[in-house]
């Protein structure tokens, strides 16, 4: 029996505990009329380094109750998930854009026909609502939109508070705030949106928005956000939006998520699998 | 190890890397998904390895497909150090600069093969290698451009 033999028990021993460990609930919500959701999530095929249905399964981990799907410019990721049947009712998947300009990211959430990255920003935002979705403006630092009309701030169904990013950069944290407080002026039902911005490494979740709304479904989500009814959530147990929908959310709050994956037995699981596939790399 | 087993191997290594840098566990939904996911990588490497050694002989090609240790052990220590480090993300720029470290090797690798099972001189070696390179990071550049969206930040970059 040769070491590398070993290692591959070692390896298939280690994945099937930890799928035996692993429990993600797909029950959906009852009764509740607050949702977790993470509008700002990427893909494989794509710069995710996840396909779309074990997103949905890390979702139902990490207690979220939607997701969307924002590839750059492009929605391959969905439309293979689909194309193979294995995206279940929840949670909630959303197909959508991170539609990617020189000028601006904007999340176009609830869009099937990708939207025109060569668009201006108020011309995007109506082609976004043309087709039903909303539209979010991405991690809107000073360096990352420069090129935005006071027309399309007015269009703008919600503004990302909440981001990574802002993790030991506090000057990032106010300026997405100052961004968020400047347009609401012209907006005043501009919804506050946390974000993981999920490629991988960074957990899933991180940073979520909170919705109160009227029905659990797709529609009943984006309804919420285009009327502001939402709590932006994050880094820890940071929360942002108008006062009464903060305290509606504190009830249904889940614990705030650290910034990696923790310490738990599928971590050590997960690192003994890939001990053993080391090895057997290095003996090949 | 024979050829199919070899790039079975490797998909399986970027199978179970990605699941882990994305979830922090591994199941075998997650294993299967990432190992069929990305075992295009193994095939476009099949491809580029007949371009380098010129002809579709297995056993070379067997050789060929050996010179994936580098970036294969990148990957599982990346996958690693996501499982250890308390905030994986606030490292990943530097984890994703030591890529660095199996580009050199890899490259190292490929000239050492060239001039031992293909018998090439080291010129030659050199010649090979550099266009095998070049259609590699083009493949590599196009997938970023799908994934990304290349040009509007170019764009950015250059004030459009």
């Amino acid at each position: 029996m040769t070491v590398r033999f070993i290692a591959g028990i070692v390896f298939a021993l280690a994945v099937m505990a930890g799928t035996l460990t692993d429990r993600p609930s797909k029950a959906g919500p009852v009764g509740t009329t607050v949702l977790a959701g993470d509008f700002h999530v990427h893909a494989a095929p794509g710069d995710g380094v996840l396909p779309v249905w074990e997103i949905q399964s890390e979702a139902a981990r990490r207690g979220l109750d939607v997701v969307a799907i924002t590839n750059h410019n492009q929605n391959a990721a969905t439309r293979m998930a689909r194309a193979l049947g294995f995206v279940d009712p929840y949670p909630i998947v959303i197909p959508s854009q991170e539609l990617t300009t020189s000028g601006f990211h904007m999340a176009a959430i609830g869009v099937s026909e990708m939207i025109d990255w060569r668009l201006p920003a108020s011309a995007a935002i109506a082609a976004i609502h043309a087709q039903g979705g909303v539209a979010i403006a991405a991690h809107p630092i000073q360096k990352s939109w420069v090129d935005v009309s006071a027309a399309a701030l007015r269009m703008l169904d919600g503004s990302e508070v909440s981001h990574p990013m802002i993790r030991g950069h506090a000057p990032l944290g106010a300026e997405l705030l100052a961004f968020f407080q400047h347009t609401r002026t012209v907006n005043p039902d501009l919804a506050p949106i946390g974000s993981s911005d999920f490629h991988g490494a960074t957990p899933l979740g991180l940073c979520r928005t909170y919705l109160i709304v009227d029905e659990v479904s797709r529609a009943g989500v984006l309804d919420a956000i285009r009327r502001g009814r939402t709590v932006a959530s994050g880094p820890g147990d940071r929360l942002v939006g108008d006062d009464a929908h903060v305290e509606a959310v504190r009830a249904h709050l889940r614990r705030p998520q650290a910034p990696g994956f923790g310490y738990t037995v599928s971590t050590w699981l997960a690192l003994g699998a890939i001990l053993a596939l080391g090895v057997i790399v290095v003996l090949d | 190890m024979h050829l199919v087993s070899r790039m079975a191997l490797i998909a399986l290594v970027i199978g179970a890397s990605t699941a882990v840098v994305g979830t922090g566990r591994l199941t075998w939904s997650l294993v299967v998904s990432g190992t069929l996911l990305w075992s295009v990588v193994p095939l476009l490497q099949l491809l580029s390895g007949v371009l380098l050694i010129r002809r579709a002989d297995r056993q070379a090609l067997d050789g060929y497909f050996s010179t994936h240790r580098s970036w294969s052990m990148w990957l599982l220590a990346g996958a690693a150090a996501v499982l250890v480090l308390p905030d994986p993300g606030g490292a990943l720029m530097f984890l994703a600069a030591t890529a660095v470290v199996p580009i050199i090797l890899t490259a190292r690798a490929l000239a050492a093969f060239c001039r031992d099972s293909l018998g090439l001189s080291r010129a030659s070696a050199r010649r090979r290698v550099g266009l095998h390179q070049v259609v590699t990071y083009a493949v590599v550049l196009a997938y970023a451009d799908f994934a990304v969206a290349l040009m509007p930040r170019i764009l950015a970059l250059v004030g459009k």
